[in-house]
């Protein structure tokens, strides 16, 4: 299912009418804020966590280019095989080149987001190689032809009949509704599908400069099934998932975990640092690590956004949001959903396409709260928000209200005219009748506007605390 | 593909001339994780074993403090009876393989697998179908309840992963307090290849029920072999 951020208002709107969506939704996500806190409470130096992440994904954004560098030498050093993407186009091409070469049927995946940006599962089916999704819920939303709705729980939006239902139709299995059964169905299919295939592929959570190895943060044990068992394994990163060195690994362990999942630690965190076939007659013959540019130097470009590279997709902002959690994660249209997304839509694919995203927010600033790496996301919605009006972006009706507001706000007469009309219009409504606004008040309740005015309120004010004072 | 890789190095290079407008970071953070992971670490042995104990637990794993190998072969024996299980996977060259072999004496429907008498493809295939597995680790890590298994010191690691029941022994000499302290005591070129290992698999991918058995086991019982 083709989707895009500039259909977000359309999105809106229909995730606003299904209530089946939203209870979903509100239980998943309220189940990830309880048990979050829950393991926060925990850590005594959570702050000095947060503290401590921020400082190492400064250090590793403003030196990329020598982090890159140190990265490609050691994994170069340990037989690993590393090509560079500057876009999706380019990542696909060097993927299905590389299929091609090595003579590749079938695929298996762990759950990755930067796959799903370069849309490769859909590239490599459309080519005639079967690629399939591991992790349960990928699997899932894979099977709906859906992207996923949230960064860690990709069906979240789905009860367990849809799943039930699902299943039955898809892979002839006899209909259940119990998670169990559902899991076993999955388990059996794909456990034929890993022992078979000829490549694995995985994304990265985090990658280690000073040793040229990468690891896959999971819970199912798939992605380390996909990445033991097929002879090629495939990684594919984003140029900014990397780490300095081991010795910052424990920071991002212990606030990943909890900010994901509300897990204390993960069930598996699998290091993979070369091809261990020879070495320990197991494990892939090759392994190959993609690194994906797709505009990151671009967000890179600007000295106070290229905060929103520090992301390492835990999902903790949308669980908070109050706003992902009435829409949930398809109504932001792009895989990067929630607050983070809404940062990330209009640096990835431009302020046209993009230009929604930064408004889908109340900017509370829980989302910053939350943030594992303190990444100040209402700030940087406010930012994007003034690039889309420079971009002459914004939307007609704001345009012309701001129009006129400027119009006003430089006659000063008019503009008291303006502020006193309406209340003294409002008293040829009967009873106590608000001004009719179709649309906005249909979920909400409009007062009336005070008689006296604004100004004459103010100024009353002013006269009273001053003769009060004296 | 050279191409992408200078283009991509120099636009980030290009980018970086942009002065930084981050926040700075509080002085004195580093001190103050050391502090706070102090303050919640257990001061000897005996705590750190209780604190492993119930994190596992917390993750669904099983615990069972041992003081002789033969409690570990009647507990594997009478849990391998109890499940009907007639598979047990050794990776071989293991500490513990001797303990795989008495199982097997002592319950004599209990046929042994060990991974490193096949060869790749035909080994995935067996030990898939196999249904239990008694393996070692490296280390236990008391904080998180997690198990660091390095490829380095393994003949396979797939028994780790591919049976519904693991059965893992440790000792006290290989529990360390937490992640810092795992990640200070491991090797750089063996942590280069290698999982942390915590609880039995599991998803929560259905309305945020907790199933477990996931793709890899649904049940790990650790054994801390305390040998007077």
């Amino acid at each position: 299912m083709e989707m895009t951020p500039s259909k977000t208002k359309q999105y809106i709107k229909e995730a606003l009418k299904d209530d089946h969506l939203r209870t979903a939704v509100d239980k998943a996500t309220q189940t990830a804020l309880h048990k979050r806190e829950d393991k926060v409470d925990q850590i005594p130096y959570w702050e000095d966590l947060r503290f401590k992440a921020y400082a190492v994904k400064q250090d590793v954004i403003e030196h990329l280019d020598q982090y890159l560098e140190e990265f490609e030498k050691n994994c170069k050093q340990n037989g690993i095989h590393v090509h560079w993407a500057a876009d999706t186009e380019e990542a696909q091409k060097i993927i299905f080149d590389l299929v091609k070469e090595k003579n590749v049927k079938t695929i298996v995946k762990s759950k990755s987001l930067t796959t799903e940006e370069i849309h490769l599962n859909k590239f490599l089916i459309d080519k005639g190689i079967e690629t399939l999704e591991t992790d349960l819920g990928e699997y899932i939303v894979q099977l709906m032809d859906q992207i996923p709705s949230h960064l860690t729980a990709p069906a979240l939006h789905l009860t367990r009949q849809d799943i039930g239902k699902l299943f039955q139709e898809k892979l002839g299995a006899d209909y259940t509704e119990d998670p169990e059964e559902l899991l076993q169905i999955a388990r059996k299919k794909l456990r034929q599908k890993f022992l078979a295939a000829d490549m694995g592929i995985s994304g990265v959570n985090f990658a280690i400069a000073d040793s040229g190895s990468f690891c896959v943060v999971e819970n199912e044990a798939n992605a380390h099934l996909t990445v033991s068992l097929p002879r090629i394994h495939l990684a594919v990163m984003g140029i900014e998932k990397l780490l300095p060195d081991k010795g910052a690994l424990p920071v991002f362990l212990k606030l990943l975990a909890p900010s994901a999942t509300g897990q204390k630690a993960t069930s598996y965190v699998n290091f993979i640092g070369g091809p261990s076939s020879e070495k320990y007659n197991e494990g892939p013959k090759e392994v190959h690590i993609l690194l994906l540019d797709n505009s990151r130097s671009k967000i890179l470009a600007d000295s106070r956004l290229r905060e929103t590279l520090f992301c390492i997709r835990c999902g903790a902002c949308l669980n908070i949001c109050p706003v992902y959690q009435q829409v949930g994660g398809h109504a932001y249209g792009w895989v990067y959903m929630g607050p983070i997304g809404s940062t990330l839509i209009p640096q990835y694919l431009g302020l046209v396409e993009g230009k929604y995203a930064p408004f889908a927010s109340s900017l509370c600033g829980a989302c910053y709260e939350v943030c594992p790496v303190r990444i100040n996301i209402p700030h940087h919605l406010l930012k994007l928000r003034n690039k889309v009006v420079e971009a002459g972006q914004s939307m007609k009706g704001e345009k012309m209200g701001i129009a006129v507001w400027a119009f006003l706000a430089k006659h000063p007469m008019l503009y008291r005219f303006a502020t006193w009309f309406p209340a003294q219009l409002q008293k040829l409504l009967p009873g106590e009748m608000a001004f009719p606004a179709p649309g906005y008040a249909k979920e909400r309740a409009i007062g009336r506007f005070d008689p006296k005015g604004f100004r004459k309120k103010l100024f009353k004010l002013e006269k009273d605390s001053k003769k009060s004072s004296e | 593909m050279n191409n992408s890789r200078d283009k991509i190095l120099g636009a980030v290079k290009d980018a970086l001339q942009q002065p930084s407008h981050l926040p700075p970071t509080p002085q004195g953070i580093d001190e103050r994780i050391k502090e706070g992971l102090a303050s919640v670490t257990p001061k000897d042995y005996v705590g750190l074993r209780e604190q492993f104990k119930k994190e596992l637990e917390l993750v669904s794993g099983e615990f069972q403090l041992v003081h002789s190998t033969d409690e570990i072969v009647t507990a594997i024996s009478r849990m391998m009876q109890e499940s009907n299980y007639t598979s047990l996977t050794i990776a071989g060259d293991g500490p513990y393989d001797g303990l795989a072999q008495r199982v097997t004496e002592k319950n004599k429907a209990v046929q042994l697998v060990k991974a490193s008498d096949y060869q790749k493809t035909e080994r995935k295939e067996k030990l898939a179908a196999t249904e239990a597995a008694l393996v070692d680790v490296n280390l236990a890590v008391a904080d998180v309840a997690s198990l660091a298994l390095l490829y380095d010191d393994t003949p396979s690691s797939l028994p780790h992963f591919l049976p519904l029941t693991i059965f893992v022994v440790i000792k006290p000499e290989q529990l360390v307090a937490n992640l810092f302290e795992l990640f200070e005591k491991l090797p750089a070129e063996k942590a280069k290849n290698m999982t942390l290992i915590t609880g039995p698999s599991r998803t929560a991918d259905v309305e945020k029920v907790l199933v477990l058995g996931a793709h890899g086991p649904k049940r790990l019982v650790v054994f801390m072999l305390e040998e007077k």
